[in-house]
């Protein structure tokens, strides 16, 4: 067993081809996922395995969780609300030699320095039912309503109505920015079928076009195609020129309409959200405090 | 603490520092002036214009970045500025570094791939989505979850909830004068969720919600003690036959409830 002391001290080890991530939280286990979910990213989510332990309540189960990380040399990654929790984990890992990454406590720490007093481990204060947190849930409730064209008298109360054709994924976005508090709506951009006149009465500020490359529309097409059973090739769906007509069809109807438009191809939902969530903020602020934003 | 700025600076997105930095300010009587966001920071470039302006007024710097250069040039400046500064994550890409024996990937272009993350939490919005609040009930046996619950407990923003997170969630309403779908019987009890909530609590929602819709609360069933009392008692009734989990969800925010599901599903 090599301590995390030696490792860091450069003694020689060999290159493991799989590391063990344990993940252990509390209430925090969303904030763990993320902090998990960051890593084996920028690993490009291979050669760590990852094994959950959410909603820890006990000393107990923590130290059998612990035991069993440290029998199968495992990595721990935490995220504690309970500042007992949080010491019983360090101080385990320490003396047990489990290498470990305590995730919560330099924020944590940091932020009791400059407050000169302690957290107050409260997970009621995690998820306040506020304001804010009740026109997330109406801005869900509006999304799904406004979902695909759906209920288009009501686009016009929409925070963002997002535009584009089939498979540029704008469902998920809309979700996305739902839970981030903002109504927004979506319409499909159908050659043959003419979009809502309501759509033409949105001040363009507020609606987002979304295009994707052919090649890209193909690839996902077909994907979708596949996965409902079908066989891609024999239909329109995914032929390119039809790909060509629709997205010509909907380039037109964006530039009529004068709206910004986001290339999505190869580009993430949260990345397209957060420019959006950006548009929307310097739309009410006009002086943007969004940094480094390309 | 009166005020504090968060600065936020990140290779990509920002979100896990977001999340972490949200979680741990909750936890302090603080007000945010606001939150300041540096995204897709690929190099040192940007950081001495960032710390200038996190001097200015009392701010945190919290950082998720790949790049050990960027990173501790961050943390050298800050530190000379005298800003609190935390290189979250930093640390344990190292250590996986070492053990891994390969190095990181460096953000940006990570995130960009369209992998079978990206699909299957599409996938599961369009399903949520899709059967919301009943509908669809052929695609149930699709479902990771199926949650259910009477009017006004929050099936659909849970189900949409637990859909961004790449999990396809279904939610169907416990109506007194309807019965539920037969193929419900189909779906293993260890995907079905039921929400119960206080019947107070439930009250005072469906006399909101009664006003919202510009309706007197006393003009209906709807919201009365005697109804929702009743409804209440049947829909527990019907999730224990159905070896359903159930959730209390009487004062609790979605996030908190979605988070032991998840932890649930996750651990399967």
């Amino acid at each position: 067993m090599v301590t995390f002391g030696e490792r860091w001290n450069g003694r020689s080890f060999p290159d493991e081809e799989n590391v063990d991530l344990y993940v252990l939280s509390d209430c925090l286990s969303d904030v763990a996922e993320a902090c998990a979910s960051w890593i084996t990213r920028r690993f490009d989510k291979t050669g760590i395995e990852i094994t959950r332990f959410g909603s820890l309540s006990g000393e107990d189960k923590i130290l059998e969780v612990l035991d069993e990380a440290s029998r199968s040399d495992a990595v721990v990654l935490h995220c504690f609300l309970s500042g007992e929790f949080r010491r019983l984990v360090n101080e385990t890992c320490l003396r047990r030699g489990i290498d470990r990454y305590d995730a919560f406590s330099p924020v944590l720490t940091t932020l009791e320095q400059t407050a000169g007093k302690g957290a107050k481990e409260d997970r009621g204060l995690l998820h306040p039912m506020d304001n804010e947190y009740f026109r997330r849930v109406r801005a869900v409730e509006y999304t799904i309503a406004a979902d695909d064209g759906g209920n288009p008298s009501i686009l016009k109360e929409a925070d963002v109505v997002i535009v584009g054709i089939s498979r540029t994924g704008k469902s998920p976005l809309c979700m996305y920015l739902a839970h981030r508090g903002v109504m927004a709506a979506n319409v499909p951009l159908v050659p043959g079928i003419e979009p809502p006149p309501q759509l033409f009465r949105i001040p363009p500020s507020r609606i987002v076009g979304l295009i994707r490359s052919p090649g890209s529309l193909g690839e996902i097409r077909t994907r979708r195609m596949s996965m409902m059973g079908l066989a891609p090739e024999e239909s329109n769906y995914v032929r390119s020129e039809e790909i060509l007509r629709e997205i010509e069809y909907a380039s037109g109807i964006m530039e009529h309409l004068g709206i910004v438009v986001f290339d999505v191809t190869k580009r993430a939902i949260e990345e397209t959200a957060h420019e959006i969530l950006a548009l929307l903020a310097g739309a009410k602020e006009r002086h943007s405090f969004h940094g480094g934003a390309k | 603490m009166e005020t504090l700025t968060l600065y936020i600076v990140s290779d990509s997105t920002g979100e896990t520092a977001e999340y972490v930095a949200l979680a741990a300010i909750s936890q302090f009587d603080t007000d945010f002036s606001k939150i300041v966001r540096y995204r897709y920071v690929e190099g040192p470039g940007k950081i001495d214009e960032i710390v200038s302006r996190a001097a200015d007024v009392p701010s945190l710097i919290v950082c998720t970045l790949v790049d050990k250069h960027t990173r501790s040039a961050l943390a050298e400046k800050s530190a000379a500025a005298g800003i609190p500064f935390v290189d979250l994550l930093g640390p344990m890409v190292d250590a996986l570094e070492m053990r891994l024996g390969r190095k990181p990937l460096q953000a940006p272009g990570l995130l960009r791939k369209l992998d079978e993350d990206y699909f299957r939490k599409i996938k599961a919005v369009e399903f949520a989505i899709q059967c919301d609040d009943g509908r669809s009930t052929e695609s149930l046996p699709d479902a990771d979850l199926v949650i259910l619950g009477v009017s006004r407990t929050g099936k659909t923003p849970l189900s949409m909830y637990i859909a961004n997170k790449g999990f396809k969630a279904a939610n169907i309403p416990l109506i007194p004068e309807v019965d539920p779908p037969e193929i419900i019987k189909k779906v293993p009890s260890s995907k079905i969720v039921g929400l119960i909530i206080s019947a107070e609590r439930l009250i005072q929602i469906r006399q909101e919600r009664l006003r919202l819709l510009g309706l007197e609360p006393a003009a209906s069933a709807y919201a009365t003690k005697e109804r929702v009392e009743r409804e209440l008692l049947a829909a527990t009734d019907y999730l224990k036959s159905l070896g359903a989990r159930i959730y209390d969800v009487t004062d609790r925010a979605v996030e908190e409830t979605a988070q032991e599901i998840l932890d649930f599903l996750r651990a399967r």
